[in-house]
């Protein structure tokens, strides 16, 4: 999927900033883009996990025996 | 003769026990050291010379009266900034929080003082813990290069003598890799083991708290004075404390070491490659049963990690990043709005993922007592570098690189602890990190 998803430029940060009411400039959009594009991408690899019906909260990090 | 500021907390521990030396003369020789090497390598942010004499001072009298609390009792501790430290500066190393003062202590340095250990000062952090570098820190074995982050001024503190132990925090790695880097012992404990309520928050879902030290049995009695129930802090968990030094000695004969046949090993420098095989090989030979096991999910493992960070951290600086962003370092800044925008929708898939994660790793435990794999890829890096070249045209981002080593122990809440495992050819510490058991 990371391989066809289109790339994120600047200019497409600019909806995603007002949506998280987000004051982001053109520059900080320039310095923010590129890491942003990344990570989505690499977001891609859970796409390969079939979730079935776990829900979210099923993971407990705490230590028991 | 071994100095003072060489020994190990616990050959301290037991002179101080023994009335042959004094928590005084201690901590003077604890601060002589920083004295002498904080000019070059800024492990402490906070240094508190007149208040850690004036507990020491309290210390002494004590155990002169008879009243020993325990290994910790006058023992010189350094605290991450992250730490809330009564009537100090809580600034986690940021010009945001400059003027941010702690009214009360953390959980961890109120528990460290219960046990008597002498509060140095506080300690460099990369910026709000966001960061494996702490960028104003230097590694004590080569200050050319860095100590790592972002528990880095503890692990510089640390390697250097400052102090005996220094507490650090662990969201993806940053206990374990400044402890490997400075050629200490890191221990990121069980998640929920010991209560972070005073310690500045990074990601509520991957926080951890815990010391690095020079020794596993200073980490064991370390983990001693801190591990507990606290109602405080939500993730805490309600179960008994164990005697964490009670295991230290135990034969390896028969131990069930598994080693990573995927990810772990993947683009590895190859002096630290070489030096953990060596050390699992210097377990078999003392009777450990060794065997391969495959890590599941390797190829989510980090996307689960950064889909939680990233918005729980943008969240928790949600006011201040709107209110002062110029006051950030670029690349804290930069990742806090980056998280800004990552759909809820992967948020919540990587929480998914992470349950049947903890199934299959708990399925791939079953046959192994321990997970020995590296704690950091590569050695300490020099200041200023940005990523690492693995030849064949093939880069990385220093992040990335650090990461994926030491994300999965807090993906998965399991027990890690790094240790020093040999020297590069430059002579830079190399580490490894071993538990991840399931309990």
């Amino acid at each position: 999927m990371s391989d066809d998803a289109p790339s994120l430029g600047p200019d497409d940060l600019d909806p995603l900033a007002r949506a998280a009411r987000l004051p982001l400039s053109a520059e900080r959009r320039e310095a923010v883009a590129p890491g942003l594009d990344a990570t989505l991408k690499a977001f891609d690899a859970m796409d390969a996990v079939d979730l079935g019906e776990t829900p979210m909260n099923a993971f407990d990090p705490r230590w028991r025996r | 003769m071994t100095a003072l500021t060489e020994m190990s907390l616990l050959e301290v521990s037991e002179r101080i026990r023994a009335k042959a030396v004094s928590p005084v003369e201690v901590t003077e020789a604890c601060l002589a050291r920083a004295e002498a090497t904080e000019p070059k390598l800024h492990a402490f942010s906070n240094l508190m010379p007149e208040k850690a004499m004036a507990a020491a001072r309290a210390a002494e009298a004590e155990i002169a009266a008879g009243a020993w609390r325990g290994p910790l009792h006058g023992i010189p501790v350094g605290i991450k900034e992250l730490y809330d430290v009564a009537g100090e500066p809580t600034t986690s190393s940021s010009r945001v929080r400059e003027n941010w003062r702690a009214e009360t202590d953390s959980a961890s340095v109120a528990q460290l003082r219960a046990a008597g250990a002498i509060v140095m000062g506080k300690t460099h952090t990369h910026e709000f813990a966001y960061g494996f570098v702490t960028p104003e820190s230097r590694n004590p074995w080569n200050p050319d290069h860095i100590p790592g982050g972002s528990s880095g001024g503890s692990g510089a503190a640390v390697a250097a003598g400052s102090c005996y132990m220094g507490m650090g925090s662990d969201t993806g790695g940053s206990i374990r890799q400044p402890a490997a880097l400075c050629g200490t012992v890191g221990l990121k404990p069980t998640f929920g083991r010991c209560s972070r309520v005073g310690v500045t928050s990074l990601s509520w879902s991957l926080d951890h708290v815990g010391p690095l030290t020079r020794t596993v049995g200073d980490a064991a009695v370390t983990l001693n004075a801190i591990a507990g129930h606290d109602p405080r802090d939500p993730g805490s968990v309600d179960l008994p404390v164990e005697d964490y030094a009670g295991a230290l000695g135990r034969d390896p004969k028969g131990l069930r070491v598994g080693v990573p046949k995927n990810h772990f090993f993947d683009l590895l420098h190859p002096e630290v490659e070489s030096a953990v095989r060596g050390a699992v090989d210097a377990l078999a030979a003392e009777g450990a049963i060794v065997s391969e096991v495959e890590i599941p999910y390797a190829d989510q493992l980090m996307a689960v990690e950064f889909a939680i960070c990233l918005p729980e951290a943008s969240e928790y600086h949600r006011r201040m990043l709107r209110e002062t962003p110029e006051l950030y370092l670029p690349d804290v800044r930069e990742v806090l709005e980056r998280g800004e925008m990552i759909p809820a929708t992967r948020y919540i898939q990587a929480l998914r993922l992470r349950r049947l994660m903890q199934r299959g790793w708990a399925e791939m435990m079953r046959d192994v007592d321990v997970v020995i794999a590296p704690a950091s890829a590569v050695p300490a890096p020099r200041v200023g570098e940005e990523e690492v070249d693995w030849g064949q045209g093939v880069t990385e981002p220093l992040m990335a690189t650090f990461a994926r080593i030491t994300a999965p122990g807090n993906v998965l809440g399991l027990p890690a602890v790094a240790m020093p495992c040999g020297f590069s050819s430059d002579g830079l510490p190399l580490g490894l990190q071993a538990s991840y058991t399931y309990p």
